[in-house]
């Protein structure tokens, strides 16, 4: 160790022969780096805290999560550095008054990009911080411009928030309207194809369905029809059979002839219901009987009354007739129709399938629709609620003050940091001199290095004018020492008093 | 001050005190044990100096003494050999030791040829060769048994004899480029008596061509020949920046580099032993330390601050 002990000794020697060249390089060094640290510009710095609250009562109740609202927050964030808002920035402030054309603005947006700075320190707290260091403008200039630029950023912030939801919302609305618009057209042309369609294949057969629903629906009427026919023609002739065995008038009760040949037909009419033929010699007796008594009393028979019950039997029979005419035609219509539709089909084998065709696209087409339809209106519900309800709130907690000291560079800090450069500096050199040029501080190093007996070693002895000398170049070393320690002070005095000031 | 050299001292054989005593009683039977037969000390005859053969006995100084300027050496940190103990003292104490023991060949080595001649040198200017080779010399100079001769040898900028305080004069160089100036007119004698300084003299323009010349070794032989307590000490230019040091070192056998503390280089340190390939026997010294990791401080034991 003490070999060590005395190296760390001779090294110290070594730097102290050395200590003017020392001076000199903390000198030279000191010189520098103060010349450099008083260069650089002072930056300010202008820092704003913003809360974004994302409310999540009423969205949530439509679909809207609060995962939803942070995301968009932190979207903007990370776009808000974007050069389009840059350029919102540099036009919003004072930083304009230096922009001349194109290429200014840039410079200043790249410059802006590098001055800004978005941190969330927790979810919903942002810092805002920007920062200023034009040469070219006073120190309070550049502390106006920090604080300019963090407000127009928080304004932003919060701009793009907001109108990015609207916009967001007013695009999702044109969209769906276009997209219902369309729609809508195309159900229409479905429509109308589908209309035009059933106009060309279908007029002839009412009703609703397939053209084979509506020819099964035709058949089963005719076969309907059929029965009724039936059933009417049955119901008319029996008619006509009471109609025949009621007599036209009935014979006044004055006149005896019509009352005779009343009772004369009478006779007839019961030997008939018996069953009896024209041919019976009753009823052939009966009918002389008659007919001598029409030509005794014709008069007489003019002037019976008619017979109320043939009447309305005529009426009857008339109606009966009339509705079996009515069924007959109309089975013959449908008859008609099914007859050109069945021969249509075997002519045509498509047009079944076109129908069906047109059908699907038409349900397909209005499907769609009205789920556009659906959809439009939330989307304009949940835009509402965004934006008249205010689903993110800011608020700005700090607001962004016109800082009063440069932010950057600390220089006091940076001055004593130059100083202790050029202290280290000067030592270093002088040590590594002492390394590369060697020279021998002890006998026992000049025996080792040069490896030739070494016969005695002499102290220096020092004249008294020698003395004076040393003494007094030991006190200009001092001096000049001291000088360097003192020249820092005054700059960083200097400094704090410049601050003072500003 | 009378000019005084002991080799033009009338000798009459036998007439000295050792010679006479000896005759009386034989000093050395304890050493070689008895029944040996003694050996009578003798003084060998210097032989006459022949102008084309080396010397065989060292040239002696005879020039005035001079004083040192001991205020301003002290205030510049320099150690006088009478002055009180410090650290710094202690510190060239020890180099001192460390280089008169390689010359001698204490610690089981032999001793090194020509190890007496020693060069500070050093890789670049302001490094303290001056200021290290003046000290080592001040050290030497407090030695018993050694004499020391201090040679500028930075011929450029010469700085020893102010830094001393001494007269300058011809020097080292003159001598050099010419051969009829006796080296002895140019030593300059200190008040302490073992050290003695050669100014650089007057420069020229081909320093290193007189350096590397016969003459320089013979005249360097010259001064060692037969006195192998004389110490030459050289100081001289950088080695990175001047090139007479890198001749210098050929002629010397131990070479001191000093290296600055938290100064020197390792470039030019390598750079600068590879110019001092000539010289065997190089050593570092390391001065103005100003850190010490193991705590080692010297003159605070003596009492006084270093």
């Amino acid at each position: 160790m003490s070999g060590l002990y005395d190296e760390i000794l001779i090294a110290l020697h070594g730097v102290w022969n050395r200590r003017w060249l020392a001076l000199a390089v903390a000198w030279g060094i000191c010189m520098v780096g103060w010349l450099v640290v008083s260069l650089i510009p002072n930056s300010y710095e202008s820092k704003a805290k913003v809360y974004v609250q994302t409310q999540s009562i009423l969205p949530e109740q439509i679909g809207i999560s609060t995962g939803d609202q942070q995301q968009n927050v932190n979207r903007v964030r990370q776009t808000l550095a974007s050069a389009e808002n840059l350029e919102k920035v540099v036009r919003g402030t004072d930083l304009a008054q230096s922009v001349s054309n194109d290429r200014d603005l840039a410079g200043k947006v790249a410059m802006l990009r590098a001055n800004i700075k978005v941190v969330s320190t927790q979810d919903n707290l942002f810092e805002i911080t920007g920062s200023s260091s034009d040469t070219s403008i006073s120190d309070g200039a550049n502390a106006r411009i920090a604080a300019q630029i963090a407000q127009k950023l928080i304004d932003i912030f919060e701009e793009e928030n907001v109108a990015g939801d609207r916009d967001e919302t007013r695009q999702s609305l044109s969209f769906l309207d276009s997209q219902v618009a369309q729609r809508g057209k195309q159900l229409q042309a479905a429509d109308q194809r589908r209309v035009e369609f059933e106009q060309k294949y279908m007029g002839l057969l009412p009703g609703t369905g397939s053209i084979s629903a509506r020819m099964d629906a035709a058949r089963t009427e005719i076969n309907a029809i059929d029965s009724q026919l039936v059933a009417a023609q049955s119901a008319l002739s029996a008619m006509n059979a009471q109609l025949a065995g009621t007599p036209a008038s009935i014979s006044g009760g004055a006149s005896g002839g019509t009352s005779a040949l009343g009772s004369v037909m009478g006779e007839i009419a019961a030997a008939k219901a018996r069953g009896w033929t024209e041919n019976h010699p009753d009823i052939v007796a009966l009918r002389r009987q008659a007919a001598a008594l029409k030509g005794q009393g014709g008069a007489s028979a003019a002037t019976g009354t008619p017979n109320p019950t043939y009447t309305s039997l005529k009426s009857m029979q008339a109606e009966r007739a009339a509705t079996v005419q009515a069924l007959q035609v109309r089975k013959g219509q449908i008859q008609a129709d099914l007859n050109a539709m069945t021969d249509r089909q075997v002519s045509e084998p498509g047009v079944a399938s076109e129908q069906e065709r047109l059908n699907r696209e038409y349900e397909a087409l209005k499907t769609q629709y009205d789920k556009l339809l659906a959809d439009r209106e939330e989307v304009r519900l949940r835009g509402d609620v965004q934006s008249e309800t205010g689903a993110v709130k800011f608020r700005v907690i700090e607001p962004p003050s016109v800082p009063s000291k440069p932010a950057a560079p600390n220089r006091p800090l940076l001055l004593l940091a130059v100083l202790i450069v050029g202290i280290f500096g000067g030592l270093g050199t002088a040590f590594a001199l002492g390394q590369v040029q060697t020279t021998y501080p002890t006998a026992a190093r000049l025996e080792k290095a040069a490896g030739l007996p070494v016969i005695g070693a002499i102290t220096e002895t020092l004249t008294a004018a020698q003395h004076v000398v040393r003494k007094q170049r030991l006190k200009l070393f001092l001096a000049g020492s001291g000088g360097l320690a003192g020249v820092c002070l005054l700059l960083v005095a200097v400094e704090f008093v410049q601050r003072g000031m500003a | 001050m009378t000019k005084y050299s002991p080799i033009d001292m009338p000798r009459q054989p036998g007439d000295s005190l050792l010679e006479r005593a000896s005759d009386l009683y034989d000093f050395g039977s304890v050493l070689r044990g008895t029944g040996m037969p003694p050996i009578v000390p003798q003084v060998v005859e210097p032989t006459a100096v022949v102008d084309d053969a080396p010397a065989s006995i060292a040239p002696q100084w005879y020039g005035p003494m001079h004083s040192v300027d001991r205020e301003g050496l002290e205030a510049a940190g320099f150690v006088l050999p009478d002055g009180p103990v410090s650290g710094i003292s202690e510190e060239f104490r020890i180099v001192k030791r460390q280089l008169l023991s390689a010359l001698r060949g204490d610690n089981g080595e032999d001793a090194l040829a020509l190890g007496n001649r020693i060069l500070v040198c050093s890789a670049h200017p302001g490094e303290g060769k001056t200021f290290c080779a003046v000290n080592l010399a001040l050290s030497m100079a407090a030695e018993k048994d050694i004499e020391v001769l201090l040679v500028d040898a930075d011929f450029a900028k010469p700085s020893i004899v102010s830094t001393l305080g001494l007269p300058d004069g011809p020097g080292f160089m003159d001598v050099l480029a010419d051969p009829s100036l006796p080296i002895e007119e140019c030593v300059l004698r200190t008040e302490f008596a073992s050290l003695a300084v050669l100014p650089a003299g007057n420069g020229t323009n081909n320093d290193t061509e007189y350096l590397a010349s016969a003459r320089t070794r013979q005249l360097l032989d010259t001064l060692t020949a037969g006195n192998p307590n004389r110490i030459l000490l050289f100081d001289s230019p950088p080695l990175l920046a001047a090139s007479p040091a890198a001749v210098l070192a050929g002629h010397v056998g131990q070479a001191l580099m000093v290296v600055r503390a938290d100064s020197t280089t390792e470039n030019a340190l390598r750079d600068a032993a590879n110019l001092l390939k000539a010289c065997a026997h190089v050593q570092l010294l390391l001065n103005g330390v100003k850190f010490s990791a193991s705590g080692r401080r010297f003159g605070n034991y003596y009492g006084k601050a270093a």
